[in-house]
């Protein structure tokens, strides 16, 4: 039985190396050969084991730390968006209070001229009425200068401004979703990889026959592996293309 | 504007608040939020609502299935729909339009976008109505 394995693969070796076609009965260096070639294909295939086994070891923590950081990638995330919408309530409280004080303002403004007005009418044709005259007049320019508006304005501006870039800073947060999509597709992959290294490994230690061929898991459905974080319009107007013909043909 | 209620579905939570977020900053006050198909079937008919934002990718019930269950009952078959998702293929897009969503927004999205689509969606739905 081991003489005929020992010609096949004599015979194997004699058509891969040297394309002969025809069987020759080993020769008694062919045999020595084989055994040879046996010897040293022994431990490299050990090594070959012990490297798939090691590597299969491996990838179930390569698979645990990126799921760890997907998981650390989100809980910033989500500290940053608390931090982000507590400043944002932050500013429309103060620019309600912008707006409660340029109100207050405006009152006081009305009330300082009206008494103004009563003043200039009471000092006409009292001692000393071109101090007088002259005070109230400065009072009234100062009441009705406008400055002190445009600060309130400026003010009002800056707010409105730093809500937006909240806005934009929270809106670049999108990413943690897509790279979190892009990882579960990496994810993925590792872990075919596992199952067809830990397939080889079944096969070296329970024989090269009879195995069932190796059944991938079907493609997880929930992520996309082909998301990107792009600031592209591209991707968006040929999806509007797309909507707007679709939406044409069914009106 | 502020009658609306959006129901949210994202199986992230990053993207439900930002979803959510930016809806406030439209001036949008009503919303509820749900984490897969199956939790916004839920939702919807519990809590109700006029206007559904979601996702494709999800565990349980994708957005692509909810959105078949919303136009197969009666009682929400005309519902606006807005798929917020990472696919931008065309296939993609089409397949969610044979669904019957009303439009279509690929991540990441803005405000500016978020305003565009949900004011062409309403235009068209309450002309209909």
């Amino acid at each position: 039985m081991k003489k005929q394995n020992g010609n096949r693969l004599t015979s194997a070796i004699r058509l891969d190396g040297m394309k002969s076609t025809s069987l020759q009965p080993p020769e008694e260096g062919d045999v020595k050969d084989l055994v040879q070639l046996i010897r040293e294909l022994v431990p490299l295939l050990e090594n070959v084991r012990n490297s798939i086994e090691e590597s299969t070891n491996r990838i179930p923590r390569a698979s645990s730390q990126l799921s760890s950081v997907t998981q650390a990638t989100e809980n910033a995330t989500v500290e940053i968006l608390n931090t982000l919408e507590s400043m944002t309530a932050g500013i429309t409280k103060a620019q309600q209070a912008i707006q409660d004080a340029r109100r207050s303002v405006f009152q006081t403004d009305e009330l300082v001229m009206r008494l103004l007005l009563g003043l200039g009418r009471l000092v006409e044709g009292a001692e000393g009425r071109e101090q007088i005259a002259s005070a109230v007049t400065a009072v009234r320019n100062r009441v009705s200068d406008g400055s002190r508006n445009d600060g309130f304005g400026a003010a009002d501006q800056l707010l409105a401004r730093t809500k937006e870039e909240s806005m934009s800073i929270a809106i670049s947060l999108q990413v943690q979703d897509i790279t979190s999509q892009q990882l579960a597709g990496v994810a993925q992959i590792i872990e075919s990889v596992r199952l067809q290294l830990a397939d080889a490994l079944d096969r070296f230690e329970g024989g090269m026959t009879g195995a069932a061929p190796l059944a991938l898991p079907a493609t997880d459905t929930t992520f996309d592996t082909n998301a990107e974080y792009t600031r592209s319009d591209a991707r968006q107007n040929a999806a509007d293309d797309i909507v707007r013909q679709w939406s044409a043909t069914k009106s | 504007m502020a009658d609306h209620k959006f129901l949210v579905v994202d199986d992230s939570l990053t993207m439900r608040r930002i979803v959510v977020n930016a809806l406030k900053s439209l001036g949008y006050e009503q919303v509820v939020e749900a984490q897969d198909g199956k939790d916004a079937v839920g939702k919807l008919m519990t809590e109700g609502a006029s206007f559904l934002i979601t996702d494709w990718n999800m565990p349980e019930m994708n957005g692509l299935d909810l959105t078949k269950w919303v136009r197969t009952n009666s009682q929400f078959e005309h519902l606006p729909i807005l798929m917020i998702t990472t696919r931008g293929n065309k296939d993609d897009v089409i397949e969610a339009m044979k669904a019957r969503v009303n439009n279509y927004i690929v991540k990441p999205f803005t405000p500016q976008g978020l305003k565009e689509k949900i004011d062409q969606i309403l235009k068209v739905t309450e002309t209909k109505a």
